[in-house]
């Protein structure tokens, strides 16, 4: 499991997403109010780029007739065939136990920088403090 | 992008931006007819497609309309996957066989089929093209057949499969023996059930969802089969051959083990059969493959194509750009050995349609 950047957080606000490349292959990643989620570009399906498709949220019901809204946001639709899958998870929402596509874990971390040390000048002479 | 190679993709939608695009083909009366009265489109069943608006979201070019740009086209399918032919039934098209008035979906027809030639056909080798004709008028229709009939790459007249009666009827015949005259094969496509003047989508009304109305389309295919095998029209007709597209084909071993079985009982009132009616299906019905039957387990799939002979029936269509989209790479099952993949994707419709491609390879997994 390798760690990649992706870009800095201010430039994938929320509802937005951004596609890119990292070990060769191509990963969504998506800003769902403030959370980041990351998810391989490519349904299991037909190979459709997964990651293109639309974000809705669940449409489930108990009994017929009813029409429930629920995980605004977290469902991807293939924009090929529709299949749904949940971000978070990967998992498809028909059989969650037997498709899903790879989900990435997402981290926001400082930009890595070399170490430094305080400086101070001295009768013309610098001086490092370690 | 996997290239497939070696391909004959024998379902794919070019689309009209809009109406207009149609006027340099319609006679001034039917321009300002569509001008006066607000005409938009052609009428469509009324349920709204379920998934992407029912188009691959990938396909639509920026601020388009999917299907309406060749370069598109050539980008995501004819060039992604080596395509060498693709038989182009224009999106709406068919569905002008609904229209009440019978001079204007003539006149629609002849001017969807002159888009299809000058827009299409001639800009692009690989290209052929279904000519739609408009059958509330079988006269006006057979003129049209003769009319755009000869050109070298129309290959197949386009029909419906939601139809005001079946198929077979004697109403349609003038239309077959132009079609079998200028070797035209008869190409029925998915579509114009429960549209505005015809009938209700299934035998049993309508039903209440997309998903039913795409998933009972078979329906349809099924009624139009049988009534061309008891109509006796291969009888009269013995060079037309048919080819049924996006309407499946596992349903085709219940179909002919009931017909067969009736036609022992039934026979004397469709005297004119010679064979059993299963025997007509191998040389005048081909199936396209899209949308390819994907049960769980794929062995299932191969036990009933190996049982139906699909590797001489099928023929592989994409229905690029169309939502239900199928990858050539990908929509085969697994386990079929080359020689069937090899006639499922190429060898079945370069025969059907006469032509003469080149081998080149074909696609892995």
């Amino acid at each position: 499991m390798g760690k990649y950047p992706v870009c800095r957080v201010g430039e994938l606000p929320p509802g937005s997403r951004k596609i890119f490349e990292a070990a060769g292959r191509s990963i969504g990643v998506f800003n769902v109010g403030g959370r980041f989620y990351a998810l391989r570009n490519r349904c299991p399906h037909q190979g459709g780029p997964l990651c293109l498709g639309r974000l809705s949220g669940l449409v489930f019901a108990g009994v017929p007739g009813e029409h429930g809204y629920r995980d605004e946001g977290f469902i991807l639709r293939c924009p090929w065939h529709g299949w749904e899958f949940d971000i978070r998870t990967g998992e498809a929402v028909v059989d969650p136990e037997k498709t899903r596509v790879r989900a990435y874990r997402v981290s926001v971390e400082p930009p890595p920088r070399a170490e430094t040390y305080p400086v101070s000048v001295e009768d013309q002479v610098v001086y490092v403090h370690i | 992008m996997l290239k497939a190679g070696g391909l004959v993709d024998c379902d794919v939608h070019p689309n009209i931006k809009s109406i207009k695009d149609l006027y340099p083909y319609l006679p001034r009366r039917w321009v300002d007819y569509i001008e006066e009265t607000g005409f938009s489109q052609i009428p469509q069943n009324p349920y709204p497609k379920g998934a992407n608006r029912g188009v691959r979201l990938d396909a639509v070019p920026a601020g388009g309309v999917a299907g309406s740009d060749l370069g598109l086209m050539r980008a995501q399918l004819l060039d992604a996957y080596g395509v060498e032919f693709a038989v182009l039934n224009p999106e709406h098209s068919y569905r002008l066989n609904f229209l009440p008035n019978a001079d204007f979906a003539a006149a629609l027809a002849s001017a969807f089929n002159d888009w299809l030639i000058y827009e299409w056909l001639e800009k692009d080798q690989r290209l052929l093209g279904s000519a739609v004709v408009a059958t509330q008028d079988p006269e006006q229709a057979v003129k049209e057949v003769r009319r755009v009939g000869k050109h070298p790459r129309i290959v197949q007249i386009l029909l419906p499969a939601g139809a005001q009666r079946p198929y077979g009827q004697r109403y349609y015949w003038p239309i077959y023996g132009a079609a079998e005259e200028l070797g035209l094969k008869i190409g029925i496509h998915f579509g114009g059930t429960g549209v505005s003047t015809g009938h209700p989508p299934t035998p049993v009304g309508w039903p209440s969802y997309y998903i039913e109305w795409h998933t009972l389309m078979p329906q349809a295919f099924q009624a139009h089969l049988v009534s061309f095998i008891c109509e006796g029209v291969f009888e009269r007709f013995k060079g037309l051959k048919v080819t049924l597209i996006e309407g499946g084909f596992s349903w085709l071993l219940h179909l002919i083990w009931r017909l067969d079985k009736n036609f022992r009982s039934l026979r004397s009132e469709v005297p004119w059969l010679k064979r059993f009616p299963s025997e007509y299906v191998p040389e005048h019905f081909r199936f396209t493959t899209q949308p390819m039957e994907e049960p769980e387990n794929e062995a299932d799939l191969l036990e009933v194509m190996r049982i139906m002979g699909a590797e001489g029936l099928l023929m592989f269509a994409s229905d690029y750009p169309h939502w239900d989209f199928d990858d050539p790479v990908y929509a085969l099952p697994r386990g079929l050995s080359e020689g069937a993949r090899a006639r499922i994707l190429r060898e079945n419709a370069l025969a059907w349609y006469g032509l003469n491609g080149q081998v080149s390879g074909l696609p892995g997994r």
